[in-house]
């Protein structure tokens, strides 16, 4: 690594702290909030719609701030992903495929049966409008932005495994989870971030995601 | 090539277009939630704005757009001392008395009562004063009157945004308090120093904080 290299390093590094900052700090006051033990301010209490406009708002904050700083160290959001390929589509279908079958496993070693939200009929019944705006959301920013701008930064800063490592990280917190469900929400996060290693593809992540999303809404009983 | 000189050039070469962009971004970014929840409280009825305003929520909405601030100016080479974040005994004197200048505009309602004062209080208060006075008059009417030439857009154009986020106030609240922030745009645009504003913004916030 030359000296250069190593001097344009340090603007990609705060960059790559802003970006997870912002991302993350009300996941961070959420977490001071239960700690201090105060009640922990809830957006249920707002109607549906204006919660999905103000996620679509700072979802899209993050991602101008990412094409920002990409912008500002005279790169392109593009040079995260590759051309959208019909290929993609036969990807994300095995990834959504793939990232649920931890989830299989934990109900057969938990419960010794699959879950409901497997074997059971389909149904539309939870897919209103504002909850297919919220899948899109829900996969859009990490898989399109967040995971490619991370593992990409991390690739450059600390090589391959550094890179997977926090692409996994990242994952777990953006879809939080709980103790039961951690190990293999870790698999299946992994399953993500290693497709981004190899392909450096971003769209079978999201279409990954929003079949994985898709299916359990659509077995959702209630 | 370095990455660091590609960026240099590229900063150079598009130093307006920067401008333009590192402004709205900075604004979508501090305030663009509150703006359209603002909006949509003229259609429908919000009960539970003050709710998520008086908790942790807000240190996570201030925070990280003070850092991305203090990100975009470095990406310049300035600080926010440059926006007259400065530390003088006379920022407390002009801050109070744009406090009480302030708090005569706008009048709280209930009794004065000391209860809600806690640490966590004031510095959420405080927090929430300095990411207005920062990024909406300091740095907003820089950028305005660098970008355009002219003083009354840039004062203008502070007070219009600052005021149509407090629409979730109701209309009449939110004129009264336009009265007030076109005096602090006015003052800042006359002394270019920041801190009396944050104070003064955080001395009024509290007043009325306390008679909550």
């Amino acid at each position: 690594m030359t000296a250069e290299s190593e001097g344009a390093l340090s603007p990609r590094l705060r960059a790559l702290g802003l970006v997870l900052f912002v991302t993350f700090a009300r996941q961070l006051a959420a977490f001071a909030d239960r700690w201090l033990g105060e009640p922990v301010a809830s957006d249920g209490a707002f109607d549906a719609a204006l919660l999905t406009l103000v996620q679509l708002v700072r979802i899209a904050s993050i991602a101008c701030l990412v094409a920002y700083v990409l912008a500002r160290q005279g790169r392109k959001p593009g040079e995260l992903w590759q051309r959208i390929q019909p290929s993609d589509l036969a990807w994300g279908l095995a990834l959504s495929a793939l990232a649920l079958l931890p989830f299989a496993a934990r109900d057969l070693l938990v419960y010794g049966a699959p879950g409901k939200w497997l074997t059971s009929e389909l149904t539309a019944r939870q897919l209103r409008t504002g909850t297919w705006i919220g899948t899109l959301g829900y996969a859009m920013l990490p898989e399109l932005v967040l995971r490619p701008y991370v593992m990409a930064e991390t690739l450059a800063l600390g090589g391959g495994l550094m890179s997977v490592g926090a692409g996994t990280a990242l994952g777990l917190a953006f879809y939080s989870t709980d103790r039961l469900n951690l190990v293999f929400s870790v698999t299946s996060e992994l399953m993500f971030a290693l497709t981004y290693a190899r392909t450096r593809r971003a769209m079978p992540l999201f279409l990954g995601r929003w079949g994985f999303r898709l299916w359990v809404l659509l077995h959702a009983r209630s | 090539m370095a990455s660091a000189d590609v960026s240099a050039r590229v900063g150079e070469e598009h130093a307006d277009e920067f401008r333009v962009l590192e402004l709205g971004l900075l604004l979508l970014f501090g305030f663009g939630a509150s703006m359209v929840a603002s909006l949509y409280s003229q259609w429908h009825p919000l009960h539970a704005v003050h709710r998520m305003r008086e908790s942790l929520d807000d240190l996570a909405a201030a925070l990280p757009a003070l850092c991305l601030l203090v990100y975009v100016l470095g990406r310049r080479g300035l600080r926010l001392r440059d926006l007259g974040l400065t530390a003088r005994w006379s920022d407390l004197v002009a801050g109070l008395a744009l406090a009480v200048i302030g708090s005569r505009l706008v009048r709280p309602s209930g009794h004065l009562s000391t209860s809600a004062l806690a640490p966590l209080t004031l510095v959420i208060v405080f927090l929430r004063a300095a990411h207005e006075e920062l990024i909406v008059r300091a740095y907003m009417m820089t950028e305005v009157a660098e970008l355009t030439g002219s003083a009354f857009l840039a004062v203008m154009g502070s007070t219009c945004f600052q005021a149509l986020y407090h629409l979730y106030q109701g209309r009449e609240a939110a004129l009264r308090a336009a009265g007030t922030f076109l005096i602090f745009s006015v003052f800042y645009w006359k002394t270019r120093r920041a801190t009396p504003l944050v104070l003064g913004h955080f001395g009024h916030n509290l007043w009325i904080y306390l008679h909550h």
